[in-house]
């Protein structure tokens, strides 16, 4: 697996019904997990206007440090899971309506931060979330606000 | 006749099963996924107390209050309350560290952390963030205590709306905590439910409807704040 750890299709996501099992165990662990389909996701996108929400970072991340995205939904089901060693937090993601939760965290790496896997990470540094309420269409603007010294904020604008 | 016995046995069945549950104490359902407490006897978890002293009221009372179960016994001990240690919080073998810090404006009120070894619970922290806590209401203040604890013992939240009744319960989400400072019957009969069995080793899971974050052997929960 690359450094994406887990991703999962916005379309997948229209499809879900409610809350499906234990969340995941570990960004790098999990990837492979897919969000079960009830139907092509063309017909569920045909039928719920969905909304976008866009997530990127404000502030440099300490050095040594690999940090996290998450987006779940309001069962704590997660939606999208991704590291970002080496590179900012951005990712743009279209979602039906409704309530979600932006998290962001990271943990401190020895020497290099790994691509893949575990070796070398350090426990959770700061964690740090926001809720966003997505209505039809709108375009929500999540910033992960990073401090250098680990710290960390959600700021949310529509 | 035949339509009529169809209908009419899955009724009376329903209705055996519902008298059957009627009669059976009530079973509570939060558990922590599967996260237990290696133990011989009760569970004997020492809570360090790394926290400040506007704090420490409110870990005597929880630590009390978890102690009610006939399967909890833990002591506070004095851990220290540097500003480094009550910072990161670091968790000791066999023990749950209790630290407050001003965490920052990051969203959540409390961080329960539990590290797995061999299938068990082997070491907890609690974190509580001052940023949004120490001047908040003393009721609040004493339930996000006891449930940061709860979690630690292999609990999980009984309920996350904020904005139904109160269930008289800490490990409830709530808008006033008033009625939800201390443990109820169901976290109780929940701990009787974990604890109560022959101590094997449990498999690592996870719980739905509840935030946590997995970095190696170590599980956080995340209480978020309203």
């Amino acid at each position: 697996m690359n450094r994406l750890a887990l991703v999962l299709s916005a379309a997948a996501v229209l499809l879900t019904g409610g809350c499906g099992g234990s969340p995941l165990s570990s960004p790098t662990t999990a990837a492979s997990e897919p969000v079960p389909s009830a139907a092509p996701p063309t017909a569920a996108l045909a039928t719920v206007a969905a909304g976008t929400v866009t997530v990127t970072q404000e502030g440099k991340a300490p050095p040594n440090t690999l940090w996290y995205l998450r987006i779940e939904d309001t069962t704590a089901k997660p939606l999208l899971e991704q590291a970002y060693p080496g590179q900012p937090i951005s990712v743009t993601r279209a979602l039906p309506p409704g309530v979600y939760r932006v998290i962001v965290w990271h943990r401190p790496c020895t020497g290099d931060c790994p691509t893949t896997g575990e070796d070398g990470l350090g426990p959770l540094g700061q964690v740090c979330g926001a809720k966003l309420d997505l209505t039809s269409g709108a375009k929500l603007q999540a910033t992960a606000q990073i401090k250098t010294d680990g710290g960390c904020a959600i700021k949310v604008a529509v | 006749m035949k339509l009529l016995r169809i209908l009419t046995i899955p009724a009376a069945a329903l209705l055996a099963v519902t008298a059957a549950a009627a009669a059976l104490p009530a079973q509570a359902s939060h558990s922590w996924g599967t996260y237990h407490w290696s133990r011989s006897g009760q569970v004997t978890a020492p809570l360090i107390s790394s926290v400040t002293s506007n704090w420490s009221g409110n870990l005597t009372v929880a630590k009390d209050d978890w102690n009610a179960s006939p399967y909890i016994q833990s002591g506070v001990v004095a851990g220290s309350t540097s500003t480094s240690t009550r910072s990161s919080c670091p968790m000791a073998t066999g023990q749950i560290r209790v630290c407050n810090y001003t965490y920052g404006n990051n969203g959540w009120a409390g961080l329960a952390s539990i590290n797995l070894s061999g299938g068990h619970i082997s070491r907890g922290s609690v974190k509580l963030n001052d940023t949004y806590e120490s001047g908040a209401p003393a009721a609040e203040r004493q339930g996000v205590m006891c449930q940061e604890v709860g979690h630690t013992y292999g609990l999980a939240h009984q309920d996350e709306n904020f904005n139904n009744p109160n269930l008289g319960t800490c490990m409830d989400y709530t808008n006033n905590w008033g009625t939800n400072q201390h443990p109820n019957s169901h976290d109780f009969n929940q701990l009787a439910s974990i604890y109560s069995h022959s101590d094997k080793a449990a498999a690592a899971s996870g719980t739905k409807g509840v935030t946590t974050i997995k970095t190696g052997s170590t599980v956080t929960m995340i209480t978020w704040a309203k």
